[in-house]
C-alpha cells in the first residue's frame, strides 16, 4: 500500500459504438488492473482443465504465444458453451442494452472505464458470439455489432473478464435478470481452453486440490491453528476446548473458509465456531481431507468447481457424519447452494436429515443437500435460548453489517445473521438501504481479484461500500463491519486505510464468541477475542 | 396489378411467415440447451426458519415454491419489476439515491401502448370485432376534439418511443452501449407508429377495403386479397412494409427479449436449490484426489492427529 | 430438447396468439364484406370513394359550414351540383341507418358519433307510429 494518489480520479468517457467495438490490447493495459499469467507449476497440475498454462508469456507481451490453433479452439469451446449452457446462449441473444445495469456495477463505478459497464463486459462475448453463430452478424459485420475474433480481442477479454467479481448486483437490476457472472464465467471457461489464465485462483484451486485447502496447509498446519485457536481461547476465557478433527461417526461436518484458519480478522470469528460448539455440545467434526469450503473453481470452470467441492461429500460419506454445517464464507455458499449438490448429484446415501441436535429444529430448507449454513444453525440455537448472551460485551462495538453479495443474491440470506448480531449487541446500524440486502455492493475483491496486482481495481471497486460505510460512520460512530465472507474480511482491512475510515472488520462469530457466556468459564471476562479491553454499557 | 399483389400480399405473408418460424426456432434453439444449474437471482430473505418471517416482497423476489415463481415472472412480465428497482449511485456527499426509475416509466408506456394498441388493431383482423377491443378503443379514446377520436395509446407510443430513443442519443452511458441495431430497432418502431397516425387522423385510406384485404389474407383468400389489393392507397403499404420489416428482423434481434425473458433461469426458478436438487443431464466425471491418495501423500501427518484420538487439545 | 413438457406449451401459446385471427375469422363465418343498403340515388356528394374514406371530415365541415358560418350549401367539387349541407340531407338517399352506417361501422369497430345528438331515418320512423 505505498503509493496512495492524493485524490482518486474517476473519469467517465463515453465513446461511441466502433471504439467500443475495437479492443484493447497489453498497450493500454493499466498496472494495477490487469492480473498475471498462471504459474506453471499450477498450470501443470491442472493440465487436463486448462490446456497450454505452461508456456512462457505475460499479459504485456505483445505475442501471448497461442496455441497455433487457438482460434479454432476458442470457437469449439464458445460452441460447446452455447450448447451446454441455457442461460449463456439466452443471454447472447436477449440483451436489449437498456442500461439498467450500466452504473450498477461497483468496478463501474470504480473505474468509469465504459468497458466495465456489466452490459459491455458481456458485449465482448456479444460481439464474437454475432460474428460466427448469427446470420445478421456475419453479414451485417460491424454494423450489426459484431466483431472478428483477433489476438487482440482474446487480450481485452482477458483483461476485461477478469475485472468482474462475478457478484451479480447487475443481475438483480436487469429487466430479464441476465446474469453477468454466468457470462463471465463460460468467458473465462472459453479462455480457459486456450490457455489464457491469470495466476491467482489456479493457485488455490492446485492447493484445494491437492490438499484440501486453498492456503495449501498440511493435516499438520491445520491441526496445528485449531490448536493455537484452542489456546487463544484457554487464555482470554480460561475454558479448555478439545477440538474433534477427522473424527469418524460424529454428527455434524463443519466447513469453513480456509482464510478463517490463519488470517485476521478471520481468526476471531474462527474462535467463535471453535467456543459456539463446544458450548452448546454439537457432536462434530472438522476435516483436513475437506477443510475448505470456498471454492474458487466456480470462478473458473464447472469441471474445476467441481474438483473442489465433491470432496466435502466424499468426506461426509468416509466420516459417516448425518449433515454438514458451513461456514462464513460468501462464494462459497453460492456454490454449496446453488452447485454443489447438483454437481455431485446423487449424494451419498450416508447422509441424513439435518435434524439440530440441540434444539430439534429440523432445517426444511436444506432438506436434500444436508448443507446447513452457520448463521441458520446459530440463529436456531439462540431463538431456542440454548446459549446464553451477554450482549454488554459487545458494547466497545457499534456494528453495521455488510450483505455479502453471493449469501444476498444467491441464497438471500439476509435477516439470520441480523437476528444473530442484533442478539449478540447492543449497538447495530444499517448501511443506506441501496447498499444492503439484495442491492448490496461488492467489497471489490471477489470472484478472483484478491490479489495484490490489481490493488487499484480492488480499492476503486470498493469504493461504493466504502461511501455507504463512511455514511454510517459519521452518522451512528459506527466502529466495526461484521461480514460473512472470508473474501470479505481479507480485502475490507485494506480498503479501510485506503478510504481512511476507522472501522474494523470482524466476523459474525467474533460477536457471538464474544457476547458467549460459556458454562465453564470461571472468571468474569475482561477482553474481547482480539484481546482489546472491554467496556461495558459505554455509551 | 403487381404493385398491390407484392405489398398487399406477398410481403406481409413472408414476413409473418418468417416471423412465425423464426421465432420458434429460436426458441426450440434455446431449449436444446440444458439448464445445468439453477441459478436464481434472489431478492429477498430465503425460505428459512419459521421465526423468521418473510413479507410478500421476499415471496415474489426470492421464491421457494412453483406458485412463487410463476408469481415472480408474473411481475417481472406485467410490470418490470427489476427495472421498478433501479436506483442510481450518486457520489454525493450523502449516500443519497436518486430515482432512475425513468427507463421503468418509458418502458412501461411504450409496452402497454404497444399492447393496447395491438388489441385496437383486432378490428381489422377480426370479423366480428370482439367486443373487448371496441370496448377498449371506446374507453381510451379523447372524444370531441377531432373526428376520428383521439387514441390516446397510439399517442402515447409515439412519445414513449421518441424518450426512449432521446436516452439513447443523449445520455453518454446509453449513447455508448447503443449499437446501430438498437437505434435501428427504435426508428423502424417509431416510423410504424407515426405513419401508423398519420394514416388515422390526415391520409386517409379506404379502410373497408384494408379490412377485406387482411380478412382474405387471414383467410387464405389470395386471389381476391391480390384484387383488393390495388384498390387501396400508398400510405396503407408504407405503414404495412414497415410493419413487415419488423415481423421478419424480429427474431434475428434483440426483440426476441420477449421470449427469452420467460426463459431466465435467474427469474424462473425457484430458489429452492438445496431443497430439491437440480440435475445437470451432462454432469462431468471429473476425477479428484481420493481420501486414499491423500492419506498416502501426507501418512505421517494425519497418522498424528488419529494417534492424538482425533482431536486437539490446548497446550497451555 | 430440455424441458420439453414448457417449451412446447410456450410455441403453443405463441402460435394460438399469432393465428388467432385465422381460427376467429374460419370460426365466425361473417361473410369478408357486410351487405350494405343500397341507397336510392345516383351518386353521392363526391365520387363513393372519396366519400368511403372522408365522409367523417365532409360532415364535420358542413357542420362548420352551417352552425357556425351559416352556410347552408355546399357545392359538390366533383359533381358540381348542390347539396344541403346537412345531414337529413344524406337520409335522402341512405334510408338505413342500421343497415348502412352502423353496419359498416360495426363491421370496421368505429364508434357512429352523429347519432347521439342527430336523428335517422329508423327513430323518425318509429316516432311516425
Amino acid at each position: 500500500m505505498e503509493e496512495q494518489p492524493e485524490v482518486v480520479k474517476i473519469e467517465q468517457k463515453f465513446p461511441s459504438w466502433r471504439d467500443m467495438l475495437k479492443p484493447v490490447t497489453e498497450k493500454d493495459f493499466k498496472h494495477g488492473f490487469y492480473h498475471y499469467p498462471i504459474l506453471k507449476r499450477d498450470a501443470e497440475y491442472l493440465k487436463d482443465y486448462i490446456p497450454f498454462g505452461t508456456r512462457d508469456w505475460d499479459p504485456l507481451d505483445k505475442d501471448w504465444k497461442l496455441p497455433e490453433d487457438w482460434k479454432e479452439r476458442f470457437l469449439n469451446a464458445f460452441k460447446d458453451k452455447l450448447e451446454k449452457y441455457r442461460p449463456f446462449k439466452l443471454y447472447m441473444d436477449i440483451c436489449v442494452r437498456c442500461g439498467a445495469c450500466a452504473d450498477k456495477c461497483h468496478y463501474y463505478l470504480g473505474t468509469g472505464d465504459p468497458k466495465n459497464m456489466p452490459v459491455a463486459r458481456a458485449e465482448l462475448l456479444r460481439s464474437i458470439y454475432r460474428r460466427y453463430f448469427t446470420k445478421s452478424g456475419r453479414i451485417f459485420k460491424e454494423w450489426a455489432g459484431a466483431r472478428e475474433l483477433t489476438e487482440d480481442v482474446v487480450k481485452e477479454l482477458y483483461y476485461y473478464l477478469y475485472q468482474c467479481s462475478l457478484c451479480r448486483r447487475c443481475s438483480a437490476f436487469c429487466p430479464y435478470g441476465i446474469d453477468t457472472a454466468e457470462i463471465v464465467w463460460r468467458g473465462r471457461e472459453i479462455l480457459n481452453s486456450i490457455g489464457v489464465t491469470h495466476r491467482f485462483t489456479p493457485i488455490s484451486i492446485a492447493a484445494c486440490a491437492r490438499t484440501g485447502n486453498h492456503l495449501g496447509l498440511l493435516p499438520g498446519g491445520m491441526a496445528g491453528a485449531l490448536q493455537s485457536a484452542a489456546e487463544d481461547i484457554a487464555e482470554i476465557t480460561g475454558v479448555e476446548i478439545e477440538v474433534p478433527i477427522n473424527k469418524k461417526g460424529a454428527e455434524v461436518l463443519f466447513v469453513a473458509p480456509s482464510g478463517d484458519y490463519f488470517a485476521t480478522p478471520h481468526w476471531f470469528g474462527f474462535m467463535g465456531y471453535i467456543m459456539f460448539f463446544h458450548e452448546i455440545g454439537l457432536d462434530y467434526t472438522w476435516s483436513t481431507y475437506a477443510g475448505e469450503g470456498g471454492n474458487f473453481g466456480t470462478f473458473q470452470s464447472y469441471e474445476l468447481a467441481k474438483l473442489l467441492n465433491q470432496k466435502i461429500y466424499h468426506e461426509a460419506e468416509r466420516l459417516g457424519v448425518k449433515w454438514i454445517i458451513g461456514g462464513e464464507c460468501g462464494h462459497m455458499w453460492r456454490d454449496k447452494h446453488q452447485f454443489m449438490a447438483t454437481m455431485n448429484y446423487p449424494l451419498p446415501s450416508t447422509l441424513e436429515d439435518p435434524v439440530n441436535p440441540i434444539t430439534g429444529t429440523y432445517f426444511e430448507n436444506a432438506a436434500e443437500s444436508k448443507m446447513v449454513h452457520i448463521a441458520e444453525f446459530v440463529a436456531d440455537v439462540i431463538k431456542h435460548k440454548k446459549v446464553k448472551l451477554d450482549k454488554s460485551r459487545n458494547d466497545h462495538w457499534k456494528v453495521t453489517f455488510h450483505d455479502s453479495c453471493n449469501p444476498a443474491r444467491a441464497m438471500g440470506l439476509f435477516e439470520e445473521p441480523r437476528y444473530v448480531i442484533q442478539s449478540c449487541c447492543n449497538y447495530f446500524y444499517e448501511m443506506p438501504e441501496h447498499t444492503i440486502r439484495e442491492k448490496t455492493y461488492c467489497c471489490g475483491s471477489g470472484g478472483g481479484n484478491l490479489t495484490e496486482e490489481v490493488m487499484d481495481l480492488r480499492m476503486r471497486g470498493g469504493m461504493p461500500r466504502a461511501l455507504a460505510l463512511k455514511e454510517v460512520v459519521k452518522k451512528h460512530g459506527v466502529n466495526f463491519m461484521c461480514t460473512i465472507c472470508a473474501q470479505d474480511k481479507a480485502a475490507f482491512p485494506i480498503l479501510m486505510e485506503y478510504w481512511k475510515l476507522p472501522v474494523e472488520i470482524g466476523a459474525m462469530m467474533e460477536l457471538v464468541g464474544n457476547a458467549l457466556i460459556m458454562k465453564d468459564e470461571e472468571q468474569e471476562r475482561t477482553l474481547d477475542l482480539r484481546g482489546n479491553p472491554l467496556k461495558r454499557g459505554e455509551e | 396489378m403487381i404493385g398491390g399483389a407484392v405489398f398487399g400480399v406477398v410481403i406481409p405473408y413472408v414476413a409473418i411467415a418468417v416471423f412465425i418460424v423464426g421465432v420458434i426456432y429460436k426458441i426450440i434453439g434455446w431449449a436444446n440447451s440444458a439448464v445445468p444449474l439453477k441459478i436464481p437471482t434472489t431478492c429477498g430473505q430465503q425460505y428459512t426458519l419459521p421465526f423468521l418471517r418473510r413479507n410478500i416482497y421476499d415471496r415474489f423476489d426470492c421464491p421457494q415454491t412453483m406458485w412463487e415463481t410463476v408469481g415472480r415472472m408474473f411481475f417481472e412480465i406485467f410490470f418490470f419489476r427489476s427495472l421498478f428497482r433501479n436506483t442510481r449511485f450518486y457520489y454525493a456527499p450523502q449516500m443519497k439515491y436518486k430515482d432512475a426509475r425513468w427507463l421503468w416509466l418509458f418502458g412501461i408506456a411504450f409496452h402497454y401502448s404497444l399492447l393496447l394498441v395491438l388489441i385496437d388493431h383486432l378490428r381489422f383482423f377480426m370479423n366480428p370485432v370482439p367486443w373487448f377491443s371496441s370496448k377498449l378503443t371506446d374507453g381510451l379514446s379523447l372524444t370531441g376534439v377531432f373526428v376520428p377520436t383521439l387514441y390516446l395509446p397510439g399517442l402515447l407510443i409515439v412519445v414513449a418511443l421518441a424518450l426512449l430513443w432521446a436516452r439513447r442519443l443523449f445520455f453518454g452511458k446509453e449513447r455508448t452501449i447503443s449499437l446501430p441495431s438498437d437505434h435501428f430497432v427504435l426508428i423502424l418502431l417509431l416510423a410504424i407508429t407515426i405513419s401508423g397516425n398519420l394514416m388515422r387522423y390526415f391520409y386517409k385510406v379506404d379502410l373497408e377495403g384494408v379490412k377485406e384485404l387482411i380478412l382474405c389474407l387471414s383467410t387464405f383468400n389470395v386471389a381476391r386479397a391480390v384484387s383488393i389489393a390495388d384498390t387501396i392507397g400508398p400510405v396503407l403499404y408504407i405503414h404495412l412494409t414497415l410493419v413487415s420489416i419488423l415481423l421478419a428482423y424480429f427474431p434475428f434481434s434483440k426483440l426476441m427479449h420477449s421470449a427469452g425473458v420467460f426463459f431466465s433461469p435467474t427469474r424462473n426458478m425457484p430458489n429452492d436449490n438445496r431443497v430439491h436438487i437440480h440435475i445437470n443431464p451432462w454432469n462431468p466425471e471429473v476425477k479428484g484426489i481420493t481420501y486414499e491418495q491423500y492419506y498416502e501423500m501426507y501418512k505421517d501427518q494425519l497418522d498424528e492427529i488419529a494417534e492424538n484420538g482425533y482431536k486437539v487439545k490446548p497446550e497451555v | 430438447m430440455y424441458s420439453t413438457k414448457y417449451v412446447i406449451a410456450a410455441i403453443i401459446i405463441f402460435l394460438a396468439i399469432v393465428t388467432s385471427p385465422v381460427w376467429y375469422d374460419m370460426a365466425s363465418g361473417e361473410p369478408i364484406h357486410p351487405k350494405l343498403a343500397k341507397p336510392t340515388g345516383a351518386h353521392c356528394v363526391e365520387n363513393t370513394e372519396w366519400m368511403k374514406a372522408h365522409h367523417m371530415l365532409l360532415l364535420k365541415d358542413w357542420r362548420t359550414m352551417h352552425v357556425r358560418e351559416g352556410k347552408v350549401l355546399y357545392t359538390s367539387q366533383t359533381y358540381g351540383d348542390v347539396y344541403n349541407a346537412s345531414i337529413e340531407e344524406c337520409f335522402k338517399c341512405h334510408r338505413s341507418e342500421t343497415n348502412f352506417c352502423e353496419k359498416c361501422h360495426d363491421y370496421m369497430g368505429a364508434k357512429i358519433e352523429c347519432f347521439e345528438c342527430h336523428t335517422y331515418p329508423e327513430l323518425v320512423e318509429e316516432y311516425n307510429k
